[in-house]
């Protein structure tokens, strides 16, 4: 893909209950991740049995999936405490190569402290 | 006459006292207490009438001539006299009253009502002592049981901590007190006060100094004067009343001794000056001391000491008369601040919501205004002949007028006639004040001596004041702030332990761990992601103003109920289940019967197998029921042989295990090695820095920092400043700040690094300090998830600053008592190992379950060790904690034999589904308890069909009133709103709004101002008066206004589709299973409760409206399918609402069971006989359900009584909400109909014959149920564990920020869960908790359906936090699912015969 002119990222993409999200959403913010991006209304099926994508009276109770993109140096602390967050909880990660076309979008550091 | 009247005032009280003493009876003591101190109020006021007409009253009973000075006992009255006993009798007998509703059935409430009359007494004999003598004793006398009052919750550590401090310090003052009245008096003088009056011009004036000065240290004392004022607001860990008592009573006789003493005071040399001083000083620290406060009560309490401070300054300047006006004008203003402080939080949520107010103010009316007031206040003062003291109030009431005009105006859209009326009003009341100062002083005839030295006194300290605090605000603000926070506390820079090098230590440990790990990134996501888990063992709290039950464990359902709880008890240390004493006691009353511990006992298999005793076999079960009947664990001592041999028989079994030092946090391994109590004070420090952030909008000077800083950055910018931590390991903490990151996770993982925590241990460490402080760690969940809406504390911020306290303040004691850094390695290598819970059977327990099972000493000597092991396994399995479970369990299935038999065998109901023409109405209610009772009283009452459905009826929308500030969220805290439906501006509703508005926003500025709110006490004053009679006369004018937000179908439309409105229409009636045979009438009725002066008033709304009352959700719902568009496309889904049906909206109040019914105008005519009828049997329903509740409420009350509560200030208990459920029943109502459910059970409509795909049943299982559950939990903990669970006794709750939530008395934690008053009625718990029981009355596939398709809800159910049972149709069986999720679960004992549900 590079001479597309296309630079290699790591896509990390997350599905887990949606009361569980904020702590993916929060871990992502920590590790310097510039944005991600999040589908509620998942459906499926796994472990767990089915998975409806909504449920009329709750909100909670549902699947979100997020998304995001993140320079290869990134990846080990995100991968790291999603494994730790995906311990105890339903939900599952995938981690898979991605390319981009403006790699200065996904890579957000935070001020040094 | 008079002096019997005087006499008849002593007695009152004095046999009050007597009273309380010798009957045991609280609520007769206090019937009785309240009547003769009401009766003593009334005798005062007599003689005060009776004094206006003769100036004094002396009436000397004895006079004593002993060796030294002679005096007399008896009493002497004059005007200012006979007005300070009926302002402290007034007090005391409102107090008494009061007292009595509120603190009916607390413990100690008699020992209280026989306080507050001693105390009243003895200020009495202080008051009209003629004697220097009397005088000192009652003074002394009322100052112990001052202390005792303050003591009433004696059991709390810092209630004692602050008794011991006060006494001794009422010690020095009382000792102050005697040395200078015997100076004054002499050796052989006479100390009847005329005669020390007399001669005080006579004495040397050195001697006068002397006593002058000693005199003013006790009036220092006593009157809270700085620096002697921190005794204060500890009183705010005593019951409301007793605060208002003492805020409002008990301090003044500072003031009084002063006034009462005044020619001493003026012949004193340099005493007045010194007054002047003193009093300003303190007027000036408590005014800012108040202005930094974010809770009510602690705002109220460091006004008093700025009100003393000005009472002592009016003395000072020699101005006695206007002293004793705002004596009495602060005192009645404050005791009704008190009283009514608990009715902060609805004020505020109302401001919350009424219309915002447009700004800037016109600038030509503020003037004009503004000129108008000067002018009043000039004019006034210049009629009067100006004078020092004069100009001084008249600059009070100037400025007090001038803030509320000016905050009045601050709406350009407030009606003008308004606003010229509050310009009026305050021209009135500021000139008002001007001319009944002194007029009053002029009438209690008492000196004015106003020198220029004194007012040259004032006007220097109060020039340094202004000066030293612009300078010090604009340079130092931070450390100012700190100073004010602290109440003005000066450090401990004197103590040899304040070592200056202890911060920089922390700092040291904190960069060579940064410098260790340069990058910190993985850390701080490391950090993120321990705290995911971590923070599943607290769970999210909603500000108090939407009070949303929430199970305490919600982050760990995931994780079974008994391991979920056992972590709670091993982390937290918190209670999850009854005593089992308790259970034991129900055994024996019958509650609990023998079947069912057995039922329990099998659920629950053990390792037992059956023994041999004495030539018998005993079962296992029989074994384990023995140790469970018996107190194996909490019993008597055994006999001294029986547990020798016990003794013998274990030894050497098994090792005890020590405690698992990972589990404790470097604070507590240090406070366990020292005896240091380090955890408790970051506790302190953290909890005080959170009610500072979180609670500033209610703060005058709020912490400083810009609106937008996050907890931790706010922390950072301001820690290093606090000059006075007053803890040693605080010094130096700047150097700690300056090397921390910036960012929260960063902090909090090189602090746990520097703390020496191993990776793998952050979550567990994380949970543990979190669980230290849950109310606000369960805050800070909330606020993650709802940034913006109030002050942002994340739970990253509160471990960053919890962190970093705890690395300084254990660093230090590590390093001085210990010699090593305070890290988990080196503190516990530092600790001699201590045994910790024994890990086998303990002999005592041993030898008590042998003797249950009537063995003795001899017999079990020789017991086979086979016998001994089992014997030992059943102690050890049923350890005091499986006791627990399994007596819980037990309970359950008691509580669900006694449902089924109901079920089975109560009244048959008549046909459902009866010809629509005899069916006057259909009424769908909220599923809430509450509504059972109403439900089976009005389906008594007449032909109406009834069904229940979660009371915001579908529609899950924010409404926003018209122009207010902020929305309500009418849904489940499951949900989130979908729709926001504005209220279209009612152009006469909103300026009527306005206006009230207004009218507030002066009241307010006028209070909150710090110059004019010395004026301001006695203006409102009167207004505190008239609120008091008009609360006992007319109390319904004080109850809070109901909800009156009116959207209309255009603001419907303005929010929904008209798909979607149909969309939640369908849902709603097919949920329901109302889709045909519509009646001509159709009642949505929701609930609410009126409740007065009580913080938790959203916590009686209805829950499926998010804390708000549901009359709002109902009228929307109601027109939504009164529209002919909605029932046409109704119709086109096969749902057929008759034109001519009408859907009416009603509100049930739960606390009167009265109902509203809303837009009956637009019922047609056609049917308005039928509304009458149906408000006829809706009456008759609420009279019958107020009968059978007042049986169940504290003392019994008439019926007609249970009215009164929602308009009582007092009542802790205006209903018992949801107090007793139990069950959550989803069936047709043919299932429950008949039946008195005891108002336990949430009842759900539900019919499986249209429900095919199971879609009605998910919606029920995973929404309202959910909520139940929630809901059942939240009262579960909070009666197991009232104190760190619930949110403790309501009486000593003081309302923080706007709206937050509540603190108990002086600080700690904000508070969680439910208050001890809605659970127990102080001597009994009335809440029983069990864990919800779910019945669901469909085929079992379907339930298995839904179980299949959401985990969540199934992990519920097999974690065992509820139970669910699935009622066959067909054969009416009752077949339970069991935790675990069998397939194939075993029928439940069946009822004595079994009957077919299905019609």
């Amino acid at each position: 893909m590079n001479e597309l002119g296309l630079t290699r990222m790591v896509k990390v993409e997350v599905v887990t209950r949606a009361d569980d999200a904020d702590a993916v959403r929060t871990l992502l913010h920590a590790s310097g991740v510039s944005g991600w991006t999040s589908l509620s209304g998942v459906s499926g099926f796994g472990h767990h049995g089915t998975h409806e994508g909504r449920l009329l009276f709750n909100d909670r109770a549902g699947l979100v999936m997020v998304i995001a993109v993140l320079p290869p140096g990134r990846a080990e602390p995100v991968v790291t405490g999603l494994r730790a967050i995906l311990a105890h909880r339903p939900g599952v990660m995938f981690v898979s190569d991605a390319w981009v076309s403006r790699p200065e979008y996904f890579d957000g550091d935070r001020p040094a402290t | 006459m008079s002096v019997a009247l005087v006499l008849g005032v002593l007695a009152g009280p004095a046999s009050a006292a007597l009273y309380a003493l010798v009957v045991p009876d609280p609520r007769r003591v206090a019937r009785v207490v309240g009547a003769l101190l009401g009766l003593t109020a009334v005798a005062a006021a007599a003689l005060l009438v009776r004094v206006a007409y003769d100036p004094a009253v002396p009436g000397v009973l004895v006079r004593l001539d002993p060796p030294g000075p002679a005096f007399s006992v008896g009493v002497r009255v004059d005007r200012f006299t006979a007005l300070f006993v009926l302002l402290v009798c007034g007090l005391a007998a409102v107090v008494a009253g009061y007292g009595r509703r509120y603190l009916d059935g607390e413990p100690g409430a008699r020992g209280l009502q026989a306080r507050v009359a001693a105390a009243t007494a003895a200020t009495l004999v202080m008051a009209t002592a003629p004697s220097l003598v009397q005088l000192a004793v009652g003074w002394i006398v009322a100052g112990h049981l001052l202390i005792g009052l303050i003591g009433h919750y004696r059991e709390q550590p810092r209630v004692r901590a602050a008794v011991r401090r006060t006494r001794r310090l009422f010690l020095l003052g009382d000792g102050a007190l005697v040395a200078g009245l015997a100076l004054l008096v002499g050796p052989a003088g006479d100390a009847d006060l005329d005669a020390v009056r007399a001669s005080a011009g006579d004495r040397p004036g050195w001697l006068l100094a002397t006593a002058g000065g000693l005199l003013l240290v006790a009036g220092m004392v006593r009157s809270a004067q700085v620096p002697a004022h921190r005794w204060l607001p500890h009183t705010l860990d005593a019951p409301t009343p007793v605060s208002a008592f003492l805020h409002a009573g008990m301090v003044n006789v500072a003031g009084f001794l002063m006034i009462t003493l005044a020619p001493v005071v003026v012949a004193a040399p340099g005493l007045m000056p010194a007054m002047v001083l003193v009093g300003l000083v303190t007027a000036v620290s408590g005014s800012v001391f108040a202005a930094v406060r974010t809770d009510v009560k602690g705002t109220l309490a460091r006004s008093t000491v700025a009100q003393m401070g000005f009472m002592l300054a009016q003395c000072g300047l020699g101005a006695f008369g206007l002293a004793a006006v705002h004596l009495v004008g602060h005192a009645v203003y404050k005791a009704y601040a008190f009283l009514s402080a608990g009715g902060a939080l609805q004020a505020q949520t109302l401001a919350a919501t009424a219309p915002r107010p447009v700004g800037p103010p016109r600038t030509r009316a503020v003037v004009l205004a503004g000129a108008a007031v000067v002018a009043a206040v000039a004019l006034t003062e210049l009629t009067l002949g100006a004078s020092p003291s004069g100009v001084l109030s008249a600059v009070l009431a100037g400025t007090a007028a001038l803030a509320a005009v000016r905050s009045a105006l601050a709406d350009r859209e407030a009606p003008a006639r308004t606003a010229v009326a509050i310009t009026l009003a305050a021209g009135a009341l500021a000139g008002g004040y001007l001319l009944a100062g002194p007029a009053v002083a002029r009438w209690l005839a008492l000196p004015t001596s106003v020198t220029d030295v004194g007012v040259g006194v004032a006007a220097a300290t109060l020039a340094v004041a202004a000066v030293a605090g612009a300078v010090l605000r604009h340079r130092h603000g931070a450390a100012l702030w700190w100073w004010a926070w602290r109440d003005g506390r000066v450090g401990a820079w004197w103590r040899p332990s304040a070592d200056p090098a202890a911060g920089k230590r922390a700092a040291s440990a904190v960069t060579a761990v940064r410098r260790r790990d340069s990058s910190d990134r993985p850390d701080a996501a490391r950090v993120v992601a321990a705290l995911a888990a971590a923070g599943d063992h607290v769970a999210a709290i909603w500000p108090l103003d939407t009070f949303v039950a929430v199970n305490p464990l919600a982050g760990r359902e995931r994780t079974p109920f008994a391991r979920a709880t056992a972590e709670l008890r091993s982390l937290g240390g918190a209670r999850t289940h009854l005593p089992v004493a308790e259970y034991r006691r129900r055994l024996r009353d019958g509650d609990i019967e023998p079947a069912d511990l057995t039922a329990a006992l099998t659920a629950a298999p053990g390792t037992a197998t059956p023994i041999t005793l004495g030539g018998r076999t005993i079962p296992a079960v029989d074994l384990r029921a023995a140790a469970l009947r018996h107190p194996i664990h909490d019993g008597p001592p055994p006999s001294p042989d029986l547990l020798a041999v016990a003794r013998r028989r274990l030894a050497g079994r098994c090792p005890a295990v020590l405690d698992d030092p990972d589990q404790l946090t470097v604070a507590e391994l240090v406070d366990r090695a020292v005896g240091t109590r380090i955890g408790a004070d970051v506790d302190e420090l953290v909890a005080g820095w959170c009610a500072a952030h979180a609670g500033r909008p209610a703060a005058r000077w709020p912490v400083p920092g810009p609106a937008d800083d996050g907890c931790w950055t706010r922390w950072r910018r301001m820690a290093g400043a606090d000059l006075a931590p007053a803890r040693p390991g605080l010094t130096g903490l700047r150097a700690l700040v300056d090397v921390l990151p910036a960012a929260p996770d960063r902090a909090v993982a090189a602090l746990l690094r520097a703390l020496g925590v191993a990776p793998a241990a952050w979550s567990a460490y994380l949970s543990r300090s979190l669980l230290r402080l849950p109310g606000w760690a369960g805050y800070a969940r909330w606020s993650q998830t709802h940034p913006g809406e109030r002050p942002d504390l994340t739970p990253l911020d509160l471990l960053a600053v919890r962190l970093s306290y705890e690395l300084a303040l254990a660093g230090d004691a590590a390093h001085r008592h210990l010699g090593v850094p305070p890290t988990v390695t080196a503190v516990t290598a530092a600790t001699a190992p201590t045994p910790g819970t024994p890990g086998a059977a303990e002999p005592a327990a041993l030898a008590r379950l042998t003797q249950a099972l009537g063995v003795d000493a001899p017999t079990l000597a020789l017991l086979p060790e086979e016998t001994v092991s089992v014997l030992c396994d059943v102690v050890v399995e049923l350890s005091p904690a499986r006791q627990a479970e399994v007596w819980l369990a037990a309970a359950e299935h008691a509580y669900r034999r006694r449902l089924r038999s109901r079920l089975d065998h109560g009244v048959r109901p008549r046909p459902r589904r009866a010809a629509r023409a005899t069916t006057l109405a259909q009424a769908v209610f909220c599923i809430d308890v509450r509504s059972e009772g109403l439900r089976r009283h009005l389906e008594a009452a007449g032909p109406v069909d009834t069904y229940g459905f979660a009371g915001f009826f579908g529609l899950p929308v924010r409404t926003v009133a018209a122009d207010a500030n902020r929305g309500r969220d009418r849904c489940p805290v499951l949900m989130r709103p979908v729709a926001t439906v504005e209220e279209t501006a009612d152009a006469t509703r909103v300026r009527r709004r306005r206006a009230r508005q207004a009218w507030r926003r002066a009241f307010a500025a006028a209070k909150a101002s710090p110059v004019g709110a010395f004026a301001f006490v006695e203006v409102a004053s009167v207004l505190a008066t008239s609120a008091l009679a008009l609360r006992a006369v007319a109390p319904g004018r004080f109850a809070p206004p109901a909800d009156d937000t009116a959207p209309t179908v255009a603001d419907l439309d303005a929010a929904l589709t008209l798909d979607e409105q149909v969309y939640y229409a369908e849902a709603t009636l097919r949920t329901i299973g109302l889709t045909a045979g519509f009646a001509p009438l159709v009642l949505l009725c929701g609930h609410g409760a009126t409740s007065t002066n009580n913080p938790y008033a959203a916590a009686l709304d209805c829950g499926a409206c998010g804390g708000n009352r549901g009359g709002v959700s109902a009228r929307l719902v109601a027109a939504l399918l009164n529209r002919p568009e909605v029932r046409e496309a109704l119709a086109g889904r096969g749902i057929h609402l008759p034109a001519d049906t009408h859907v009416l909206a009603g509100e049930h109040d739960t606390v009167t069971d009265e109902v509203r019914l809303f837009d009956v105008d637009a019922v047609p005519a056609r049917l308005r006989p039928r509304v009458d009828d149906l408000t006829r049997r809706l009456a008759e329903a609420g009279a019958g359900l107020r009968a059978e509740r007042a049986t169940k409420l504290p003392g019994r009350p008439r019926p007609r009584h249970l009215l009164r509560r929602a308009s009582d200030w007092a009542q802790v208990r205006p209903e018992w909400a949801l107090a007793g459920n139990a069950a959550f029943i989803a069936a047709p109502r043919e299932l429950t109909a008949g039946r008195d459910l005891g108002c336990r059970t949430f009842l759900h409509s539900y019919d499986w014959t249209g429900d095919p795909d199971a879609v009605a049943l998910e919606t029920i299982m995973t929404g309202p149920l959910v909520v139940a559950a929630w809901i059942n939990l939240q009262y579960y903990f909070s009666t197991v564990d009232p104190h760190r669970l619930g949110a403790g006794t309501k009486t000593v709750h003081t309302v923080l920020g706007d709206a937050l939530g509540v603190l108990s008395g002086s600080g700690g934690d904000l508070r969680v869960g439910l208050p001890l008053q809605s659970v127990g009625d102080g001597t009994r718990t009335v809440h029983d908790p069990l864990r919800l029981l779910a019945v669901i009355h469909a085929p079992r596939h379907l339930v298995e359906t839904v179980l299949g398709r959401n985990p969540a809800l199934r992990q519920l159910v097999d974690g065992g936090w509820m139970s669910l049972t699935v009622v066959d149709p067909r054969t009416g069986g009752w077949n339970a699912v069991p935790p675990g999720g069998s397939r194939h679960a075993p029928a439940l004992p069946a009822a004595e015969s079994e009957k077919e549900y299905i019609a």
